[in-house]
């Protein structure tokens, strides 16, 4: 009697197994199980490496539960199994069994190692970037080329949403790792990263080129990647760094020597002129127009929407204290003067930084913005000549 | 069975604690008994863990589906930063330290710790910091939002609920190493005669290790967060780099203590396993003074190994490369562990009641949890998987069949002896089914999307995440779910469960079976028993 | 001996030894606090040993290696973007292990008012650190720049002819951070 529900209940457990294989396999397809395909060489030696070690720990996985399974079933009292009271006790065992594991372990750290060493190349690199993580996104300077740019998600929040709204536009299939300007780089050079971090700690991780480093404020930290294959890659932030620590993706465009070539003409006539810091207003801007009210707000709102929101929320109020709201701010309602200097330097110790990065008639239309809006109704206009005096 | 040897204690010395005679549950304010101190505990350390896993229900909630639903991304990581402490100091570490206040002095043969007084203060002291801790989200500002491990320049930027977090973890980290000293104290000095170091059921010697863990830890952990506090306040700079700092030190400081931390949440659990699945095996401990030596290896690997966490700081390929082998070399203890439990059940005679099907549970997770432990202890895997869920995975699938399933096991084991009430087993195996499979549903997805690259500590995903996360959300809230029967469990065993054996488990050997009635009298071994 | 008298003298025993060894524990106490605290100077240390920080400045004579190159680039950053601008007048320069290099920073005050700034050295690779000896610079000092004033910054070093061989390029950076409020609390 015993004997047949034994073995019902195994075929039921072998039935049920087949069916939940059967279900997985074709769902699996779609959904990622395992490293995103490498495109350096030392990503490619990760990726192996994790395989390598995933089979070892799958065999000892069956040895071990195999032996826990067996005893299991086999030495259950209800199938009389006696108590072996003498077994408790071998130094041959404990000798054995302390052994194999450290030769296994010998065995993994020998190609571990050899992938560590061989991460670390201090050679002259073909070329050198510097990456800078800020509260929240990413800039990046080309050392030998005078260029640097922003790089920031260009998920809009309407596709984000706001807690208890939904959220009005659906999200597009690169939704929170798209970026506006992304790393290019060209095909099978060794591209020496130095990172570092505007504010606090940062963590720039694309998966597929094998890097993860922390940009630590007031430090470089050099790592390096050669991708092999052209394409485009992308990663995320991997260390918490404030409110929108998942809202600053990395997208690297690996092109061809030819294709980074036009890119880099581009690039230079688009951010040459700036140097590597970020201080300098944009190339040739027409700062002479006066605008009125409706057309700075108008603009003003377009930028705030893109750099401001995320804080100060779009009502204005903000989420206080950490963030401030602007309705009624004694900021915002006194001098131009005094709100330009915050908008160009930040503000020492908060997460309010510098927004030198934009451009005058875009500070002006912000600022003019935030003057007269959200119940604030200063009047005061503030012109792109304005914020061009200030930084000097 | 001498019995009579707990009822004929002489009364020849001070009788400080025996508040219980004049009734009431206000005894509890001045009680110095071990045993009650040792219920305060576990009560508090209960609601913390339903606390901590509500915190953590409204994180899964929010990942149910890409984009902000529930939370604004802030709170998401106040939410993750207290939830991590709420469950480290609020509910495991108490919980532990409740087990030990009951039993060591019953397994060692003790009338009760040797510092009462002190036990007392180290149970309330955590009143105030649970609270500071929890007030913190009311505070302007909110709670501390940097995740748990606190690093500069983030934590800087918190308001004042960040110091009010460390505030309490100063005090928590106080009435810990007053409760270590206490541990100690008693088991070197406190056993009854004849019982020897290596006579001591193995929960004893796990918490001996752990509590010296906790005394060479604490105090580094409250020197770190004070050198936090005074860049917050007083304008040193040891975390500034402007003042000739370095963010990094403060992440050596904080590992050095963070990694003995992480054992001292593992090393009772093995402790409460290694007694109860003999009792259950009908077969004494395979192994006991490998385990003792095992356990003491892994105590002081455990202070070696802290770079491991920080692979991807920049660290020189010969930095990585010490830490790694180190790191590996912690699986050969922990090896020798599984395999002492295995054997302990080879050519044993098994039954399955809730404490040793949690054991099992126990074993099978927790090397599952080891494996991936093994993965990332390879510098140049970790620099793919560092900061992902896979990280999140690997540490859920350690300490939560780690530490709490240890705890849930013990809290069913010992249940009769604490009350003399027998739970109710069907309800303990229905618990047990559905943690494990919802604890696997839960956390088993969460390898797959560190593996596909998606960050910890993250409120919003990219869509390529949705599938594995939904799949998490609706483990999570049938993990929480199955906790509520364990509670309904305890109540009702406590209110009206039948009565439970004086010896309920037959091959338990430890003391408190073998010489003291269920339930265990209010005061034991006034006499001390003596040990042959 | 009764019984009754020898469980006496036994709890008697306990508690002197449990005093002794609470003693000996709360010891341990203040002992690593210490150890915490020496973390910091000991830290520093390191770091200096390593050239992580590389604050100190040794002069030291060395034979110069003809026999090879290294590239040193140079490197500027603004913690906080603050309104200064902040360059290296030379990008690059290819030296002979051993030889001694001056080069310059450029900095300039774009704020309206006097800006204090304190500079923050870091050299990459890592391993790098040790051998890279910075005999004059401007680090960790503070500098103040009045309003749209502009100054050349020197730094006078060499690289240390034991450099491994394997290390051909090496990066210095500053990180300017901006102290003026910390100064006039002070």
């Amino acid at each position: 009697m015993k004997k047949i529900k034994n073995s019902s209940i195994w075929a039921g457990f072998v039935a049920l197994a087949l069916a939940l294989l059967g279900f997985m396999t074709p769902a699996l397809a779609s959904y990622d199980v395992n490293i995103p395909p490498p495109a350096t060489p030392i990503s490619t030696q990760i990726y192996g490496l994790h395989m390598y070690i995933l089979w070892i720990c799958v065999v000892i996985f069956f040895i071990v539960f195999g032996a826990m399974f067996y005893s299991i079933f086999k030495f259950r009292k209800s199938k009389g199994a006696q108590p072996d009271v003498n077994f408790h006790e071998s130094t041959l065992i404990e000798i054995i069994w302390t052994t194999i594991p450290f030769v296994i372990l010998l065995a993994i750290a020998i190609p571990a190692t050899k992938t560590v060493l061989d991460m670390k190349d201090a050679s002259n690199p073909d070329m050198t970037i510097k990456v800078t993580g800020y509260q929240w996104g990413w800039r990046y300077d080309y050392a030998a080329e005078d260029v640097g740019f922003y790089s920031n998600l260009a998920t809009p929040w309407s596709q984000i949403g706001q807690p208890g709204e939904t959220a009005p536009e659906t999200k597009n299939p690169d939704y929170l790792l798209e970026v506006d300007n992304p790393l290019v780089v060209p095909v099978g050079k060794r591209v020496r990263l130095l990172v570092t971090s505007n504010d606090v700690i940062h963590g720039w991780y694309v998966p597929q080129l094998g890097v993860n480093q922390y940009g630590i404020p007031g430090f470089i930290k050099d790592v390096w990647f050669r991708a092999d294959k052209a394409g485009t890659y992308k990663g995320q932030c991997s260390q918490i760094c404030g409110k929108l620590h998942g809202y600053m993706p990395i997208t690297v465009i690996v092109k061809s020597d030819a294709d980074y070539a036009t890119w880099l003409v581009e690039a230079k006539t688009k951010w040459g002129s700036k140097p590597a810091v970020a201080v300098a207003q944009p190339a040739e801007e027409d700062t002479s127009k006066k605008l009125g009210l409706a057309e700075l707000k108008a603009d003003g709102e377009k930028v705030y929407a893109a750099n401001c929101v995320a804080c100060h929320q779009a009502n204005g109020k903000g989420m206080p204290p950490a963030f401030p709201p602007l309705a009624g701010s004694k900021v915002v309602l006194g001098a131009a003067s005094q709100q330009i200097d915050v908008m160009l330097n930040g503000r020492a110790g908060t997460a309010m930084q510098s927004f030198a990065k934009l451009s005058n008639s875009e500070l002006a239309a912000v600022i003019t913005y935030t003057k007269n809006s959200f119940g604030n109704s200063t009047g005061v206009l503030v012109q792109a000549a304005d914020v061009k005096a200030a930084r000097k | 069975m001498s019995n009579a040897a707990t009822h004929a204690g002489t009364h020849d010395h001070d009788h400080s604690h025996d508040h219980h005679d004049h009734g009431g549950w206000t005894r509890y304010f001045t009680t110095t008994n071990h045993k009650d101190i040792g219920t305060m505990y576990l009560w508090f350390a209960f609601i913390m863990f339903f606390v901590g896993g509500s915190m953590a229900l409204l994180l899964r909630a929010e990942l149910f589906s890409p984009g902000l639903q529930i939370v604004q991304p802030e709170i998401f990581n106040s939410l993750t930063t207290v939830h991590a402490l709420v469950m480290i100091f609020g509910a495991v570490m108490p919980a532990f330290v409740g087990f030990a206040n009951w039993l060591i002095p019953m397994q060692v043969g003790a009338a009760d710790m040797a510092f009462p007084r002190m036990n007392n203060w180290s149970f309330w002291i955590m009143i105030p910091a649970s609270i500071l801790l929890m007030a913190s989200f009311f505070v302007p500002g909110g709670a501390a939002a940097s995740g748990w491990t606190l690093y500069p320049p983030l934590v800087t930027q918190g308001g004042i609920g960040t110091d009010m977090t460390i505030l309490a973890i100063h005090l928590l980290g106080a009435s810990s190493i007053m409760g270590s000293i206490n541990i100690i104290t008693t088991i070197l000095n406190l056993r009854a005669p004849g019982m020897t170091l290596m006579k001591m059921p193995l929960f004893c010697w796990t918490w001996l290790i752990t509590a010296y863990l906790l005394i060479a830890t604490m105090p580094v952990l409250a020197g770190a967060i004070t050198m936090l506090l005074t860049d917050r306040h007083f304008g040193t700079s040891f975390f500034n780099a402007a003042g000739g700092g370095d963010p990094t030190m403060f992440m050596h400081i904080f590992w050095f203590f963070g990694h003995p931390e992480v054992y001292i949440l593992i090393l009772p659990a093995f402790g409460i396993v290694s007694q109860i699945i003999p009792a259950f095996a009908r077969k004494p401990l395979f192994g006991y003074a490998s385990m003792v030596y095992a356990t003491a290896a892994i105590a002081i690997l455990s202070f070696i190994v802290w770079g491991h966490h920080m692979f991807t700081v920049g660290m020189p390929a010969a930095g990585q490369l010490f830490f790694m082998y180190a790191t590996m070399l912690i699986a050969v203890p922990t090896g020798v562990k599984i395999f002492n439990w295995i054997s302990t059940m080879w050519r044993g005679s098994m039954t399955f009641e809730t404490p040793m099907l949690f054991c099992i549970g126990f074993l099978c997770m927790f090397t599952l949890g080891g494996f991936s432990g093994l993965v990332l202890s390879i510098a140049a895997v970790d620099i793919t998987l560092h900061n992902t869920y896979y990280v999140v995975a690997h540490f859920h699938y350690v300490l939560f069949p780690g530490a709490i399933w240890g705890l849930t096991a013990g809290v069913y084991f010992w249940l009769p002896k604490f009350t003399g009430k027998m739970y109710n087993e069907t309800l303990g195996k229905w618990h047990f089914w559905i943690s494990a499979i919802a604890f696997n549903i839960t956390f088993f997805p969460q390898h797959f999307l560190g593996l596909a690259g998606m960050p910890r500590r993250i409120p919003d995903y990219a869509l390529q995440f949705t599938e594995w996360n939904q799949i998490s959300t609706v483990g999570a809230f049938l993990l929480g779910a199955s906790q509520l029967i364990f509670l309904y469990n305890v109540v009702t065993t406590i209110r009206s469960g039948e009565k439970a054996k004086d010896k309920q488990w037959e091959a338990a050997d430890s003391l408190e079976w073998t010489h003291l009635p269920s339930p265990a009298p209010y005061h034991t071994f006034e006499t001390a028993p003596v040990i042959k | 001996m009764t019984e009754l008298a020898y469980q006496a003298e036994m709890r008697e025993e306990q508690r002197r030894n449990s005093r002794a060894t609470l003693g000996k524990l709360l010891l341990i106490i203040p002992v690593m606090l210490m150890f915490c605290a020496s973390m910091v100077p000991l830290y520093r240390q390191i770091c200096e040993v390593m050239g992580i920080s590389a604050s100190k400045a040794v002069a030291q004579n060395s034979q110069v290696d003809f026999s090879r190159k290294v590239s040193v680039q140079f490197d500027a950053g603004l913690n906080r973007n603050f309104a200064w601008q902040f360059v290296p007048v030379d990008k690059q320069v290819e030296i002979n292990p051993g030889q001694v290099v001056t080069i310059s920073y450029r900095v300039t005050n774009k704020m309206s008012h006097a800006t204090t700034g304190r500079a923050v050295p870091s050299i990459g690779p890592v391993e790098a650190g040790l051998y890279f000896q910075k005999l004059a610079c401007f680090c960790f000092s503070n500098q103040t720049l009045q309003a749209g004033e502009t100054r050349d910054m020197p730094v006078t070093f060499y690289v240390d002819p034991k450099l491994p061989k394997d290390i051909g390029s090496i990066v210095l950076s500053y990180t300017f951070f901006n102290v003026t409020d910390e100064q006039q609390k002070s």
